[in-house]
């Protein structure tokens, strides 16, 4: 029987090439055996600058042992320069949820956290392979808030210009009480925990929402309740 | 009179101002910036409109803020005056700032 042959050839018994970037030389050999063990074929590299040849079904680890700030950079380079790889970054397990955001940003399409290398490394990296986005699930809020109410977007309009609590009541006549209700909510929505956190979320030049989000869809005559 | 429809800058010269209830603005370090609550809109200024802005609303009318803004600056109060009507007449355009024509109720 003639085997008919759909879309690009593929052979099904080429084990998908996956470099390993960073890290110690041990991170990268451990890396390297559970790769291995799910039937990728692993190479590690010690240099992030250097392209490595990355075809779109090659998948790049990159692994690190710094900082989230670090590791978003070397996400950045390592994408600047390899820009087919489907780089899957490891990522400190305390790095805060505008970190990953900005290593998505960078050029990641997947993210493990250091804790979670063993468990998640391998079906991340099967998940951008197959052209998604995988995440911590921690991470939902950071890539989807949910939606504003009408009134918490005055209000959070209003703490992005500056105006305290105090001031914020006085010109949207509600109780001072009242206005703190809609921030705790607000910053529940932004996964932002005071004030200057949920301003930075809308305005960061890098990552931040935008002031779009606080924009008011329609004639702006939307119940002063909602 | 409200300025919509207005075209003539020079026919605000003696016009009362005032910023709408659901407006705000402040200065920050590079631009003010207002907001216009109805609308959520962020409407950014260069720092010299922005001192305009200031003038023109404590002042409540261009022909006062242009005498102030001048004194203080050194500058034709004419040239301010013809400054501040085409600010009045831009900002009434976008509903954030109101303008009564001189001797109007």
């Amino acid at each position: 029987m003639n085997a008919a042959t759909v879309g690009p050839a593929l052979s099904p018994w080429a084990p998908t090439v996956a470099a390993i970037l960073g890290g110690d030389p041990g991170d990268r050999r451990h890396v390297a055996e559970l790769l291995a063990t799910a039937g990728f074929a692993p190479c590690a590299h010690d240099d992030l600058d250097t392209p490595i040849g990355a075809e779109p079904d090659t998948l790049v680890v990159l692994l690190g042992r710094g900082k989230a700030p670090e590791r978003i950079r070397d996400v950045r380079t390592v994408a600047e320069t390899n820009p087919k790889a489907r780089i899957v970054a490891s990522m400190p397990t305390d790095a805060p949820n505008a970190s990953l955001r900005r290593a998505l940003l960078a050029g990641a399409a997947g993210l493990v956290l250091d804790r979670d290398l063993d468990r998640a490394l391998v079906a991340t990296g099967h998940a951008v392979l197959a052209g998604q986005l995988a995440v911590p699930s921690a991470l939902v809020r950071q890539i989807a808030p949910r939606p504003l109410s009408y009134r918490e977007k005055q209000i959070l309009g209003l703490v992005v210009l500056g105006f305290t609590n105090r001031e914020i009541a006085d010109k949207l006549f509600l109780a001072e009480s009242t206005v703190k209700t809609h921030l705790s909510s607000s910053f529940a929505k932004l996964d932002a925990h005071s004030r200057s956190e949920a301003a930075a979320r809308i305005l960061d030049p890098e990552a931040g929402y935008g002031v779009g989000i606080l924009a008011i869809a329609g004639d702006g005559t939307a119940a002063p309740g909602s | 009179m409200s300025a919509a429809g207005q075209t003539d800058p020079a026919a605000l010269r003696g016009a009362t101002v005032s910023l709408p209830a659901s407006v705000v603005f402040r200065a920050l370090a590079a631009e003010t910036v207002m907001l216009d609550l109805r609308t959520g809109r962020y409407h950014h200024l260069d720092p010299r409109t922005g001192e305009l802005l200031e003038a023109l609303t404590q002042a409540g009318g261009p022909a006062l803020a242009a005498r102030r803004f001048a004194a203080r600056t050194g500058q034709a109060v004419a040239a301010v005056e013809a400054e501040l009507c085409a600010l009045c007449l831009s900002l009434a355009e976008r509903g954030l700032l109101d303008v009564r024509a001189a001797g109007a109720s």
